[in-house]
């Protein structure tokens, strides 16, 4: 019986222990050292959205654009004023080489 | 400000934003930490990874909660994260030390060293012994629990960061209490 209550006092007083726990300040560098961590995270985020957009990349993506650029130049000079004053003509009937096919 | 305006604040990374954040934050992020790991330099640690972590995932936050809830889920889950990790290095330890790799090792079975300043010295048995039993319990239980009781939140706010119901978080509480209880008779029965 003594037992039990002796158990029923130590579970108690255990229990009871945490009442007596005091509040703990943080450190005083706690902020600075919180806003070093965010500043490093910041330059972390800024380093990692462009990374992989590496010299090489970029060397291949001027190069595509520079010969895209010259196809398309040549194509354009290649194109004669008469076609494509035709092509316009033929495409809203003006033109006059098309023969109606009811008149055959 | 309204919360809505300091959150768009934060969102937009301003440095300013962040440094009011952590003046209005850092003592109760830091309690929630040291609850749930009673050792100060971790309890920092962890503290501080909160903040990183709202900074890095502020984009998510959708507002459905408060501000503050936010940041005590993520709190508490950082706090769990560490002791699953220190536990699990415990264990591999332990394991290590059974192949014959000697590494040396902490006898304890608790997940860090009791270093809490705010424990009286005539207290620091029966604390460190609660502790570890609140250690032994199934997570959900040590979660509410240390919320409640160390931390010293009410049953709703508990409610609001662990996502359940006001009468779910009153009978996880009073397993938690029954189960403590056991843990401790056990405890002292085996060392009469």
């Amino acid at each position: 019986m003594k037992i039990n209550v002796d158990m029923t006092k130590k579970v108690n007083d255990t229990f009871d222990s945490i009442e007596a726990i005091q509040e703990v300040k943080v450190s005083p560098f706690f902020k600075e050292n919180v806003m070093h961590k965010i500043r490093m995270a910041s330059e972390d985020i800024q380093e990692t959205t462009y990374s992989w957009f590496t010299p090489k990349l970029q060397l291949a993506t001027l190069v595509c654009v520079v010969v895209l650029n010259m196809m398309a130049f040549n194509n354009l000079k290649e194109t004669t004023y008469d076609k494509n004053v035709s092509s316009f003509a033929e495409s809203y009937g003006l033109s006059t080489t098309i023969e109606s096919t009811l008149l055959k | 400000m309204t919360e809505t305006e300091f959150i768009e604040q934060l969102k937009q990374k301003s440095t300013i934003a962040y440094s009011r954040l952590v003046d209005d934050f850092q003592q109760k992020v830091f309690a929630t930490c040291i609850s749930f790991v009673p050792n100060k330099e971790d309890a920092e640690d962890i503290a501080q990874d909160v903040f990183v972590e709202v900074y890095n995932a502020i984009d998510k936050f959708k507002g459905d909660s408060k501000l503050s809830t936010w940041i005590y889920r993520i709190t508490t889950n950082k706090c769990l994260e560490f002791i699953r990790k220190k536990n699990t290095k415990k264990r591999f330890a332990f394991l290590q030390s059974i192949t014959g790799n000697a590494i040396p090792m902490d006898k304890t079975d608790y997940f860090t060293e009791m270093n809490h300043p705010g424990i009286l010295l005539e207290n620091k048995e029966l604390t460190a012994t609660l502790f570890k039993a609140i250690s032994r319990l199934p997570e959900s239980q040590s979660v509410v629990f240390t919320l409640h009781k160390i931390d010293g939140k009410s049953y709703q706010e508990v409610a609001e960061i662990t996502k359940r119901s006001l009468s779910s978080v009153e009978s996880v509480m009073f397993r938690a209490k029954k189960n403590l209880k056991g843990l401790l008779e056990n405890y002292y029965k085996n060392e009469q």
